[in-house]
């Protein structure tokens, strides 16, 4: 079982604040309330002194109930066999949280997908932009918000490709795909190489 | 090199919204069939989570059984493909072999060579009969000795191991820092595993190692996998051995309204986890998968640049063994 105490206590000294909250929710969960400000020396603390691995990061709209969105973290403690979501409560109206893609490279395509599937914005995001929708999706639709359904039909817009800058003299953009030989999925990649 | 993934889209998370309880399991096997028992699994355990559901001792056992015949005949097909990309036809047909006779066991112990249709909230829908445990002791007792010979041949073969030794190299500060998972970190030095460090179903019981490999090219990632097979056919002999008595399934209850719990499992491709929050009427009002190739597809742009040629990136692909529906549910 760990110490929630001593998780709390660290936590707290390093976000320099007095009203960190960590309950368990169950045998090998925990779960810590920590503010848009308080986020990015949360997770440093999470990752330096307990080892936490970075498992996920989504987002919640809840705004029908709490008013809020909810930025979910979830990292892995393996030493205490528990896993720890951070839990973030975000505005309506200006849904924002401190990019953590420098800091924890590993978030940046899931800051993507909670920008584009949510509304809720990576502020300093190195390279925002689309990720699992298609490209000829609509700015502005939200299929995670709570009033998306699933049936419903959406209107396409003229396609947004993402395109490389050109290759300069002497390199070549080797295009791979989407549709390849051999019974593979669709998978799109350039490579660029001398020749 | 730059990426273009997601065509496989579905949109599962928001499709199982609303859904009765005893759908779910079907939605969540098919964001990628060759990890559709790992999946199942994941998303059963947090309903049994959610519900204070005990599954059964026996339920526990052969859960773990053909999650670990999943990685089976996945890890087989992994080496039949990378010999494909390589020009090894003779030991791609071998490999190739076996995977079939793993898919035709699959098949007549549960009816779906991909194990579809397995897990139900509660336990399993149908429990393995003496006959399916005696054909699955003689297919580990003969897949071990030819394993053996095929992986020194492998390994001893130069025109293969040219083509992987230094090839593709994901630095452990990469896999670490872009949070890589599965077999392809633990190629890197990330030594995690859920099935040891996070035990579900019967992992906690049974005694197995978890390789793992600091060099991050090609030849470490076909290391591990030969390795993760051969620890795969130990664990489906400890669990037959035993394997407990009695009901494979129990009644499932109705998820507590407003309620929220995890499940997890280490598919063949690595960690993936379910999280779900139960709305006012018994169904799921948010659902969140993060499979486990959508960690892996980030490191693997990052293992393409570099001194590899332009001929490399079939073998560099083929190493990673990615699944393209796996990272985009």
């Amino acid at each position: 079982m760990i110490d929630l105490h001593q998780i709390c206590s660290r936590l707290s000294t390093a976000c320099g604040t007095d009203r960190l909250r960590v309950v368990q929710l169950s045998p090998h969960e925990i779960a810590l309330d920590v503010s848009p400000q308080t986020l990015l020396p949360a997770v440093h603390t999470v990752q330096q002194e307990f080892n936490a691995a970075f498992a996920d990061l989504f987002g919640l709209d809840q705004r029908s109930a709490q008013g809020t969105f909810q930025l979910r973290l979830l990292f892995a403690l393996d030493e205490q066999r528990t896993w720890l979501h951070m839990l973030v409560d975000l505005d309506e109206q200006t849904p924002t949280f401190p990019s953590l893609a420098d800091a924890l490279p590993a978030a940046g395509w899931y800051e993507r997908e909670v920008w584009e599937e949510l509304g809720i914005a990576p502020l300093g995001h190195p390279a925002l932009r689309s990720l699992r929708l298609p490209p000829d999706w609509p700015e502005g639709v939200y299929p995670h918000r709570q009033a998306f359904n699933w049936s419903q039909k959406v209107p396409t817009v003229e396609p947004h490709y993402f395109k490389l800058e050109a290759a300069p003299t002497g390199v070549v953009d080797y295009p791979l795909g989407p549709v390849r030989s051999g019974v593979v999925e669709a998978g799109h990649y350039t490579l660029r190489t001398v020749g | 090199m730059s990426l273009q993934l997601f065509y496989k889209h579905r949109g599962v998370e928001k499709r199982a919204e609303g859904l009765p309880v005893e759908l779910l399991p079907l939605v969540a096997e098919r964001i990628s069939g060759t990890s559709a028992f790992a999946h199942s699994l994941a998303f059963c355990q947090a309903l049994e989570h959610l519900a204070e559901v005990e599954v059964l001792p026996r339920t526990l056992y052969l859960r773990t059984l053909l999650a670990e015949l999943e990685r089976l005949y996945n890890h087989l097909g992994y080496q039949a493909d990378l010999c494909q990309a390589t020009g090894l036809t003779v030991a791609q047909a071998q490999f190739d072999l076996w995977k079939e006779r793993v898919l035709r066991l699959n098949a007549a112990i549960s009816g779906h060579r991909y194990l579809f249709g397995m897990n139900v909230p509660g336990g399993l829908r149908c429990d393995i009969a003496e006959r399916g445990q005696q054909a699955l002791r003689e297919l580990v007792a003969a897949l071990r000795p030819d394993l053996e010979t095929l992986s020194r041949l492998l390994l001893a073969s130069s025109s293969h191991r040219d083509r992987l030794e230094t090839t593709g190299i994901l630095t452990p500060q990469d896999a670490c820092s872009y949070g890589a998972v599965g077999p392809i970190g633990r190629a890197s030095g990330v030594n995690r595993d859920l099935r040891r460090d996070h035990p579900y179903a019967a992992y906690a019981d049974i005694d197995f190692a978890i390789p793992t490999l600091q060099e991050g090219d090609a030849l470490a990632r076909v290391r591990i996998r030969l390795e993760e097979t051969m620890q795969s056919l130990a664990l489906i002999d400890q669990l037959l051995e035993r394997l407990p008595g009695g009901a494979v399934r129990v009644p499932m209850q109705r998820l507590p309204p407003g309620g929220s719990a995890l499940g997890w499992a280490e598919s063949v491709h690595g960690e993936c986890i379910h999280w779900i929050c139960a709305g006012q009427d018994g169904t799921l009002q948010r659902y969140r998968v993060r499979p486990a190739s959508f960690a892996n597809w980030q490191v693997f742009s990052l293992a393409v640049p570099g001194h590899n040629i332009l001929t490399d990136f079939p073998v560099i692909e083929q190493s990673f063994g990615l699944s393209f529906a796996g990272a985009d549910c």
